[in-house]
């Protein structure tokens, strides 16, 4: 009874601020602190190019010019209609989420000739096996419809398309409609929804159509949404200056800097890692995110490579661009523990968010040294207790 | 007093104390600052009593619980079973300033039972290294805008778990044999915090298993008043198992070898009158001898107790005064820690007082010991630590035998 009065009444209080007894820790557990080192020369940087990636899994479609990209929305809706049923009339409804450049947009709906795949579909190809004859899509030189768009964004374009071209196609028996959405040689873009805009909703560009069946007399109606969508990108400015460093989505290219780490303890944990990249020149269509992951070897990373860490933004008037590695860093240290023959630092466009876009940097060897590219550690080694007796290979 | 009444005093003198000491433990943190240098903190295996009476065990009679000589359960002609427990409140004065912490840990549990032939079995755990101690500071690196947080943290202990036999092998002799499993866990943290989101911190967190066996072999004699009793643990070699992880996700498994030295001990209890004890004991750990690897500037050093300590048995007429009703307890030990710093030795110095209670006609036993303990050394510039302990044991016997003399 006692003891518990007496714990219940002086155990209610309790200070847990600290600070004293520093020095009863053997120095092998408190370990060190930080350090910083700047590695100004890699050993090694390449500068891969690769083929342009399909922009069917995008959350927009864009239709258009912006400078030298040249952007077309594909897009397809399926429908099970008998050959011999009539069309009375189709109608495309496409959501704008913004406009660019000078108004008004002039679109024009053609029908593809060849169905493509929203997952391998690019400029060059329908598929990965079934290239377009002519590059950005094969379709007739007659649109199926066309609209002038003269809004401010966060609205419906309606387009008729002829019904006597639909009910042509739909002879051939056919069951799905593929689109291309083009807009004339004006230097301005429409940003439309595509149908993973809202994942769980049915936002996707809609086909209605007016129809009779064979020997019917009454109109029937069905909508649709489009099932795949893609965006087709075409670079038509000149090649990137070889001398300098290109990063970009399209064209597509990726950077890899292997920098001598030895100096690093080997069981360092990397607190801060920054590296600094003066921008030469920046092209792309409203934003571009730069990521970075690691590599074995100086092939370009393909795209379901999980990118490490964070990305970062990139503005059009940027000169210089401080990226925050750290994590990526970690990985490095981590890959050279582990015996994973990853080292490359590799710089990459983020292609879930990037449609087209490229930047140029100033690379090691550039006359300017304040414009070389550089990487900045901060980075704690481990304490000597957690060091393994046997270090790592 | 009928018997209802009886029962419900009982039930509610065993489970409030409980009630409120676990209501309190939940808030428990960590303990010494000294046991990060070595393997924790020594923690003596006696009991409540014993350590009301500055630690001596070794040789004292009656129902005494305490874990330092197997050949003493002798003195138990009933079974019972036995749970302590304490609660410290730490001070720590540095040249930083001071702080102060609160403890609570579970120390012992034991069951004895006496069964045919004059043999004594016994089971039972008790906490034998307190690997609980943590620590953070504040540091300035010139790299960065924010200090750092610096912090170190072990959790877990050491503990042994005990079956024993003793048997008397007539009025002045007693042997005991106890196989010692002693296992346990430590989990430390050591975490750099930068205080600031542009930064990750450092994290390195340690797993540490222990498990091995050995054997405490006791030895208890007694004539005309005069006991003596003495026991050894026999030294081994085992393996302490390490998990370390890396905050960017290294892991590193390892095993490192650990002779855990012999110890013995040696203790003498002397009845001075039909109510009065008067009892010494001396406990050596050899750790010079053992393997551990420490950093400069602490080096190994064997470990040396002893205690001295006094038992007032509760007075036998018929209307005593209030503090005659109870064993009145007194000791003081004097401990030397397994490492010097910097050759200077680690000492701690105890008093301590106790007492106790029979209740439920002798079934039931509750024992408090109040200890005022100090940790220093001599070597300039480390902590002293005051620590006040409050200990708590209840116990219970057979209700079908008699209430025995202590």
């Amino acid at each position: 009874m006692l003891a518990g009065l007496l714990l219940a009444v002086i155990g209610c209080s309790e200070n847990t601020d600290n600070g004293t007894g520093v020095l009863l820790v053997p120095q092998g557990k408190v370990g060190a602190l930080p350090e910083e080192r700047e590695f100004r020369q890699a050993i090694e940087v390449a500068n891969p190019s690769g083929t342009p990636l399909s922009k069917g899994d995008q959350t927009r479609l864009l239709a258009g010019h912006n400078g030298q990209y040249e952007m077309r929305a594909v897009m397809s809706f399926l429908f099970n209609l008998p050959a011999d049923t009539r069309i009375v009339s189709g109608t495309l409804r496409l959501y704008v989420l913004a406009v660019n450049g000078q108004k008004p947009v002039n679109l024009a709906v053609y029908l593809l000739q060849q169905e493509f795949i929203e997952s391998e579909v690019t400029y060059e190809q329908a598929s990965a096996a079934s290239p377009w004859a002519t590059p950005g899509g094969d379709f007739g030189v007659t649109p199926l419809g066309s609209a002038v768009y003269e809004g401010a964004g966060l609205d419906t374009i309606t387009i008729a398309l002829d019904s006597l071209a639909l009910n042509d196609y739909l002879k051939t028996g056919v069951d799905s409609l593929p689109l291309a959405v083009l807009t004339d040689g004006a230097d301005n873009y429409l940003s439309l929804v595509a149908r993973e805009y809202i994942p769980s909703q049915a936002v996707a560009s809609r086909l209605d159509l007016v129809f009779t069946l064979a020997g019917q007399t009454t109109n029937s109606v069905v909508e649709r949404r489009a099932f795949m969508d893609a965006t087709l990108i075409h670079y038509t400015g000149t090649a990137p200056v070889s001398s300098l460093l290109q990063l970009g989505e399209n064209p597509q290219s990726q950077l890899f800097f292997d920098y001598d780490l030895s100096a690093l303890p080997p069981y360092a944990t990397v607190n801060q890692a920054r590296l600094y990249l003066s921008i030469a020149s920046t092209t792309f269509i409203d934003s571009f995110l730069v990521a970075s992951t690691i590599s074995s070897d100086k092939s370009f990373v393909p795209p379901g490579q999980i990118f490490v860490g964070t990305e970062h933004s990139v503005r059009a008037n940027d000169s210089l661009l401080v990226l925050n590695i750290t994590v990526t860093m970690q990985s490095l240290i981590l890959a050279r523990l582990t015996g994973d023959p990853r080292k490359y630092l590799v710089l990459t466009s983020f292609s879930p968010t990037n449609i087209a876009g490229f930047l140029e940097f100033f690379p090691p060897d550039w006359p300017e040294p304040g414009r070389r590219p550089y990487l900045s550690l901060i980075y704690t080694d481990a304490p000597e207790a957690a060091k393994p007796a046997k270090p790592a290979k | 007093m009928n018997i209802t009444r009886c029962r419900r005093k009982s039930i509610s003198a065993f489970s409030l104390p409980l009630a409120l000491i676990m209501l309190t433990a939940g808030t428990s943190r960590a303990d010494s600052m000294y046991g990060a240098a070595h393997l924790g903190v020594p923690v003596s295996s006696a009991d409540t009593r014993s350590r009301g009476m500055g630690g001596v065990s070794m040789a004292i009679s009656g129902e005494d619980f305490s874990f330092g000589n197997p050949a003493r359960t002798v003195n138990f002609w009933r079974a019972g079973f036995n749970a302590a427990i304490s609660q410290d409140y730490r001070n720590v004065k540095d040249a930083n300033g001071s702080s102060s912490l609160r403890a609570t840990n579970f120390l012992s549990f034991r069951g004895i039972f006496p069964t045919y032939k004059g043999y004594v079995v016994s089971f039972g755990v008790y906490q034998w290294r307190d690997l609980d101690w943590d620590f953070s500071d504040q540091v300035s690196v010139d790299i960065l805008p924010n200090d750092i947080k610096r912090t170190l943290s072990s959790n877990g202990g050491i503990y042994v778990s005990r079956l024993a036999v003793a048997k008397a092998v007539n009025a002045h002799l007693a042997f005991g044999l106890g196989l010692d499993w002693s296992f346990g866990r430590a989990k430390q943290l050591r975490t750099l915090d930068f205080q600031n989101t542009d930064y990750h911190s450092n994290q390195e967190s340690y797993d540490f298993r222990y498990s091995f066996f050995r054997p405490t072999l006791g030895v208890l004699t007694s004539y005309k008043g005069t006991n003596l009793g003495f026991s050894v643990t026999t030294s081994k070699s085992a393996q302490i198992r390490e998990r370390i992880n890396f905050y960017n996700g290294y892991q590193d498994r390892r095993k490192a070898a650990l002779k855990y030295p012999a110890s013995w001990r040696l203790g003498i209890a002397r009845r001075l009158s039909q109510r009065s004890v008067l009892a010494a004991d001396v406990e050596y750990e050899g750790w010079q001898s053992g393997d551990l690897i420490l950093d400069s500037p602490f080096t190994a050093a064997n470990q040396l107790r002893y205690g001295i300590g006094f038992e007032l048995l509760p007075s036998a007429a018929e209307n005593p005064p209030g503090y005659r009703k109870f064993p009145l307890r007194a000791g003081f030990s004097h401990a030397t820690y397994p490492f010097r710093i910097a050759g200077a030795s680690v000492v701690e110095n105890t008093f301590s007082l106790g007492t106790g209670k029979y209740y439920g006609r002798g079934n039931g036993m509750a024992d408090i010991a109040f200890e005022y303990l100090k940790r220093s050394t001599a070597a300039a510039g480390y902590p002293e630590e005051s620590v006040f302990r409050i200990v708590f044991s209840l116990s219970a016997f057979e209700k079908w035998t008699a209430r025995p003399r202590r």
